[in-house]
């Protein structure tokens, strides 16, 4: 850990219509660490995801990303970014390795080699398969390869174990704390599996309709609820005592 | 531009207009025999002339490339602003209106160029075969070829503005069966306009032009429109 902030948002406010979904959002993030988010469905997190890399505008509030304001730098900053936001959609017709060089291209041909990232995410052996023909938990694994091959400082995860098999999820929990580790890679994820998330983050930030209402160092909550996070979780989602 | 041009001809499948482009160019070829013949048969003085055959072959050409052009702006611009693939489109470090100019210039080059070559294919074969098997009786001159030629133009021009305007209308509701509605629409309209401007340069050159600030007004509005756009 740096030290620096990856991450801050500013009382992010969003509506849709008449609808407020975002209020008075604030969220911090150390470079190099690993954020679990936190929420029921509906609570705002892929939301807020959007609101990070500027799919949505927010109505009031701040995104900074490396300390540069999101909605001024937008086009440098993706550069930065790697996403998997809600299902991954990939160009069916063509292979996972084909999908990755494009996506590298676009990204500014700066990354990991293609094998090493197939080989990262478990799928060495099925880049040249069609990704038409690719399984729920392939193609999230390959969401992934793509969401890092351009080595970038943050990577937003929006549900990543989703369709994982358990030894999927294992292997994605080793590769999410060996890029933050080794490679310094700042990691905001979401999981409605809480115990992955216990594996895994430095902090936790929990969403309630549309509001960031608490963010913890994990040591801290695993110190006070006696290493469970599910307790933690259920007691600030019914109103009560937060760290 | 010429990189993101590249990239989406890599990730676009081509291959179905490729054909439909071929398809078009051997229905043209044939309407214009067919015509040819059937006013022969039938004695249509309207159509015993070289002049209203190519003209009315043109018209079809346009109606056909106009679906051509609104059936690839569908798939390739309305059905991906639409989608879920948006979120991925515009998570990548590219200037969104750069991306969309990409685009719209691959449809626009694909068909101007796939409705010049059926084009001038088909009116080359048939000048080529009435020179020694005439099925019209009236001689084949450099005029008529010159301004069949012409006429293209202004149907390449209008084509692509056909295509655009239908393209706009459907981004409105981001509908593929709205974006061909309109595209039939338009040609049909189109189609009236050129058949009854016979020999009229005038409002030829009125339709280049209306056509030209068409493609200029979308392409200018569309592309502040689509830098604006929320995923939601």
């Amino acid at each position: 850990m740096s030290g620096k902030i990856a991450i801050q948002t500013t009382r992010l406010v969003k509506r849709f219509g008449e609808n407020e979904v975002i209020k008075d959002c604030s969220m911090c993030i150390e470079e190099g660490t690993i954020y679990g988010f936190l929420g029921v469905n509906g609570a705002g997190k892929t939301t807020v995801f959007k609101l990070l890399i500027g799919l949505l505008t927010p109505d009031s509030g701040s995104v900074e990303i490396l300390e540069h304001n999101m909605f001024q730098n937008r086009d440098k900053m993706l550069s930065q970014i790697g996403s998997l936001i809600e299902t991954p959609t990939f160009y069916e017709h063509l292979s996972a390795r084909k999908n990755l060089e494009i996506h590298l291209a676009y990204m500014g041909n700066y990354g990991y080699e293609i094998d090493k990232v197939l080989q990262m995410v478990g799928l060495s052996d099925v880049g040249e398969k069609a990704v038409v023909k690719f399984s729920l938990g392939m193609r999230q694994r390959l969401g992934i390869a793509r969401a890092l091959i351009h080595q970038p400082k943050i990577l937003i995860l929006d549900e990543p174990i989703n369709g994982l098999d358990p030894m999927g999820i294992k292997a994605m929990r080793e590769l999410f704390l060996s890029l933050a580790k080794e490679y310094g890679i700042t990691i905001l994820l979401s999981s409605h599996i809480l115990s992955e998330i216990e594996h895994v983050a430095d902090k936790i930030g929990v969403i309630v309709d549309g509001k960031i209402v608490c963010e913890t160092d994990l040591a801290q909550v695993k110190a006070e609820y006696k290493n469970s996070l599910e307790d933690y979780f259920f007691t600030i989602m019914s109103g009560g005592k937060q760290l | 531009m010429t990189k993101l041009i590249k990239l989406e001809l890599e990730r676009i499948n081509l291959r179905p207009y490729f054909i439909s482009s071929a398809i078009f160019g051997i229905v043209q070829l044939v309407f214009t025999y067919f015509v040819a013949y059937v006013a022969q048969v039938e004695q249509e003085v309207q159509f015993m002339n070289y002049g209203n055959i190519l003209l009315f072959t043109g018209v079809i050409s346009t109606f056909l490339f106009g679906i051509l052009s609104a059936t690839m702006y569908a798939r390739l611009i309305v059905e991906e602003y639409s989608g879920k693939r948006l979120a991925l489109l515009f998570s990548y470090p590219v200037g969104r209106q750069k991306t969309f100019i990409a685009k719209t210039l691959i449809v626009l080059l694909f068909v101007m160029l796939s409705m010049f070559l059926c084009t001038m294919l088909s009116i080359g074969i048939f000048a080529i075969t009435e020179g020694f098997c005439p099925i019209v009786s009236e001689v084949m001159t450099s005029d008529i070829l010159i301004t069949a030629f012409c006429n293209m133009l202004v149907s390449l021009v209008a084509v692509s503005a056909i295509g655009l305007l239908s393209m706009r209308i459907g981004f409105i509701k981001k509908s593929i069966s709205t974006t061909l509605i309109s595209a039939f629409i338009l040609s049909g309209i189109y189609g009236n306009i050129a058949i009854s401007k016979v020999g009229n340069s005038a409002i030829s050159l009125i339709i280049a032009t209306v056509s030209l600030l068409v493609i200029l007004a979308i392409l200018v509005t569309l592309s502040c429109k689509i830098n604006h756009m929320e995923v939601e």
